[in-house]
């Protein structure tokens, strides 16, 4: 190994955050929503509030007293997380974020990394997640 | 990623942070560089390091003649 790089994966792609909505609703057992021009996320009391989203995770998913989770699309592009900082300590909400972030880095790129032409083996762990691809080319 | 780069392996190992740490093998000195490009896509990179064997050199200068590659099998 001659370099290694490290790097923060930057949620942009729709399709691929919706592939890993969808992997992750499977195996946490939730449903999303996607609206693509955006919808007000809903507080914890039923109410809507200021902030909006694309892709949607309703509080009824996520356990009492809490509030809908998003990804909203930002003007540079980018999707980020918008989650109230009462669910932010919440076991089954972030674990949602942590894992929808994971299952769209190795999801873009495996899609990479084949149109680069190389040949995608994926490893997982004992709990059966993809941590690892092997990329190669010969 | 140029159709002359030799063959290679990128391993991609998601860290407990959400990053994604990117290893090179089978490519010593600057020619890894062109292979790492398109990882640039994938998102900000925080950390690029090259290894000591990046900077590997072919050398002559040993007694017996023989050339010499760092990393390779003598």
């Amino acid at each position: 190994m001659s370099k290694y790089l490290i790097i923060e994966t930057n949620i942009t792609s729709e399709p691929i955050l919706a592939a890993a909505l969808e992997q992750v609703g499977w195996e946490m057992n939730f449903a999303w929503e996607h609206h693509p021009e955006g919808q007000p996320l809903v507080g914890y009391e039923g109410r809507q509030r200021r902030e909006t989203a694309e892709f949607i995770v309703r509080r009824r998913q996520l356990g009492g007293a809490s509030n809908d989770l998003g990804w909203k699309r930002q003007p540079d592009g980018k999707f980020k997380v918008v989650v109230s900082s009462f669910d932010m300590g919440k076991q089954r909400t972030m674990g949602i974020v942590n894992e929808v972030r994971d299952a769209y880095a190795i999801g873009e790129a495996t899609q990479k990394a084949k149109a680069q032409g190389y040949t995608v083996t994926p490893v997982k762990n004992d709990q059966g997640k993809v941590v690892q691809l092997t990329l190669a080319r010969y | 990623m140029s159709k002359k780069a030799p063959p290679h392996r990128i391993i991609l190992t998601l860290q407990p942070d959400g990053t994604m740490k990117a290893k090179v093998e089978g490519i010593t000195g600057p020619g890894c560089q062109g292979v790492t490009d398109w990882l640039h896509d994938l998102g900000e990179v925080v950390e690029d390091r090259k290894t000591a064997e990046f900077y590997s050199m072919v050398s002559t200068d040993d007694k017996a003649g023989r050339t010499l590659k760092a990393g390779g099998t003598w």
